[in-house]
């Protein structure tokens, strides 16, 4: 039997939990100091690449270990196209924007503010792959 | 936007998109198996508290044995599976570490005794404590987390069985356990049972003789 709530907690808890910085951050900008932001200034730090790695890699050794999952069934190929495919978008977008910015006298405020639906897609990607983790772990079972 | 960019954008989500897809199709054969009606997933961790829960909530549950290294009293929510448990005269079995068999006659395993002759009393069941609650040494070490086997009478009368780990070594109860993959739980079965563990005598009447668990888990 599927519990209605423990989805909507994983959701919540991923969404807000995971990623509070953003939304303190986002408050404090908009509604102390009253100033307008996009989200190429908000997700300029690149954080949601480290948030979707950190995601994905946790989400593949929940399923490993608590998911009794073994390399050469379907879940572990779901997993592993799900990682690599959140990983390399990930890593090739930040060893593109950061190499020249170290090397830089001068470097951008917001390095990642080009990058910024690249992200979301990697989030999104990890987010699902989470969730799936959570449904063959059984975590949204009453 | 060079090809890259775009294809560095679009990958995660058609991964996504096709996760989500194939887990909502594929939902009832993703979730964890419940086999036998037993109400808990392989591998989902519990705590104590939910493993009073569904011990006490197991239907036409017949047996229980507790391979530990030792004997634990049952306390709160525990207890009171296990007093019910007791009441409609499920079978408590204890196998302990060889080395611990004389401490545990005069051990937590009294309380069990206790439990079981104040339910006997208080039920006014026909029964002796010794068909409730028993205890065998194994002849070796239980050097392992402690694993709790359940069996309940299954389908055309055969008993279903259901297996559970604990988290902690040389402990009588641990803080949580999972349900183990019904292969695994055969094969420790077999393992238990290669030897026969001794009866540990408490009165002075004979124990009744350890309960076939091989051919049970066989049949299931």
């Amino acid at each position: 039997m599927v519990s209605v709530n423990k989805i909507i907690t994983f959701v919540l808890g991923t969404i807000l939990g995971g990623l509070l910085q953003l939304w303190v951050v986002f408050l404090i900008v908009v509604f102390v100091d009253g100033k307008q932001i996009t989200a190429a200034k908000l997700l300029g730090d690149g954080g949601l690449l480290f948030f979707s790695t950190s995601l994905a890699i946790g989400s593949g050794l929940a399923l490993f270990h608590r998911g009794h999952v073994r390399p050469g069934t379907v879940d572990a190929n779901v997993a592993f196209a799900a990682m690599f495919l959140i990983f390399v978008p990930a890593i090739v977008a930040y060893v593109r924007v950061m190499p020249p910015q170290l090397s830089s006298t001068a470097p951008a405020v917001l390095p990642f503010s080009g990058h910024v639906v690249q992200q979301l897609t990697c989030t999104f990607g990890a987010i699902v792959f989470a969730f799936f983790v959570g449904v063959r772990t059984g975590q949204f079972e009453k | 936007m060079t090809v890259l960019d775009v294809s560095l954008t679009v990958l995660p989500a058609a991964a996504g998109i096709w996760i989500l897809v194939y887990t909502i199709k594929n939902y009832r054969n993703l979730r964890p198996r419940q086999a036998n009606g037993f109400p808990l997933p392989v591998g989902k961790q519990i705590t104590v508290r939910e493993l009073a829960r569904i011990e006490g909530g197991i239907r036409d549950l017949v047996r229980v044995v507790v391979a530990a290294h030792c004997v634990e009293p049952p306390t709160d929510e525990l207890r009171v599976a296990v007093e019910n448990n007791l009441e409609r005269r499920v079978h408590y079995h204890f196998l302990v570490s060889g080395s611990r068999g004389d401490e545990e006659i005069d051990g937590y395993y009294q309380i069990f005794r206790a439990i079981a002759h104040i339910v006997i009393k208080r039920a006014k069941l026909e029964a002796k404590v010794e068909d409730l609650v028993t205890i065998s040494r194994l002849p070796f070490e239980w050097n392992h987390k402690p694993h709790i086997f359940y069996q309940a009478k299954g389908t055309h009368g055969k008993l279903a069985s259901m297996v559970l780990t604990g988290n902690q070594k040389n402990e009588g109860i641990a803080e949580w356990y999972e349900r183990l993959l019904p292969e695994y739980a055969h094969t420790i079965a077999l393992a238990l049972l290669s030897d026969a563990p001794t009866p540990l005598t408490v009165t002075e009447e004979e124990f009744q003789e350890l309960p076939s668990i091989e051919s049970d888990v066989q049949e299931n």
